[in-house]
């Protein structure tokens, strides 16, 4: 929001303007991935996940495959309350089940 | 940690993220690395939590911005080319309207990817301005406030940005 610009001046720029602001402001799910993540990096001490990886579990339709998740599913309690919370994204998870086990090949 | 500094630390994020985020985007015009220099910050946040704790509500944005910076100079130390020629925002916006919204019209494409390029060409200081305003939504007060300088300043800078795109758009058309 913008209401102490000059708005008025360049009406047809500034419908424009406020479209692209928008469309490049963070998604809640990526935020939310983000913030995840440096939680988990902080909590283990560790380096954190890849923001690809977060992004790839975040973005709808996210490509969650078995293959993706198994070696990731196993790393602690943050990564299954990130998925959780994805999942609270209403992202279709066809491959997994909802008690978050570790998916079958 | 406990589940009490657990919700600060949600709470700290939420409250700042997005200005941080704008701040980060209008000096990378990138958003994988504004994104991933988001996350940088906070993952320093977190390992410094007792200088937080010392530090006042009403200065945390600066000591978060500070952090920031300097991920920021990091990156930048790593690569040159800042905000590229062929601008990966241009693309990810192609990409994003291709994929979220079919409907919209070639034209409506094309049009956004004119604005983004002009917006690439402002000079650093009017990009950063203008992405703060728009991408992290924040007042002419409150960009005076984060970048240290008068409202009105900041006021004329968005002018001065938005007769900047005016123009390059215009010129294009021709």
């Amino acid at each position: 929001m913008t209401p102490d610009t000059d708005a008025q001046e360049f009406p047809e720029l500034e419908s424009l303007l406020m479209a692209w602001g928008k469309e490049n402001r963070l998604q809640p799910h990526e935020a939310e991935g983000i913030c995840l993540n440096a939680l988990h990096a902080g909590n283990l001490t560790q380096e954190p996940l890849s923001y690809q990886w977060w992004r790839d579990i975040f973005t709808p339709p996210a490509p969650l495959s078995p293959a993706l998740l198994a070696p990731l599913w196993q790393v602690d309690r943050f990564v299954q309350e990130a998925m959780a919370r994805a999942f609270a994204f209403n992202i279709k998870q066809p491959t997994l089940n909802s008690t978050f086990s570790i998916p079958s090949k | 940690m406990s589940p009490t500094t657990t919700q600060t630390f949600n709470n700290l994020y939420q409250a700042h993220h997005r200005v941080l985020y704008a701040y980060l985007l209008g000096q990378t015009g990138d958003k994988e690395s504004a994104s991933d220099l988001l996350q940088e910050t906070f993952v320093r946040v977190w390992k410094h939590w007792d200088d937080l704790e010392r530090i006042p509500e009403d200065r945390r944005r600066f000591w978060l911005l500070a952090i920031a910076k300097n991920r920021l100079r990091d990156l930048q130390r790593k690569q040159t080319t800042l905000w590229r020629t062929e601008s990966t925002l241009r693309e990810q916006l192609k990409t994003q309207e291709a994929a979220g919204n079919p409907v919209k019209s070639a034209e409506t494409q094309e049009l956004h990817a004119r604005l983004t390029e002009a917006i690439c060409q402002l000079p650093e200081n009017l990009r950063l301005i203008l992405t703060l305003s728009l991408v992290g939504e924040m007042t002419s007060a409150d960009i005076g406030a984060l970048l240290e300088m008068p409202a009105t300043t900041v006021r004329h800078k968005l002018r001065q940005a938005r007769i900047s795109i005016s123009q390059t758009l215009q010129r294009d058309e021709i």
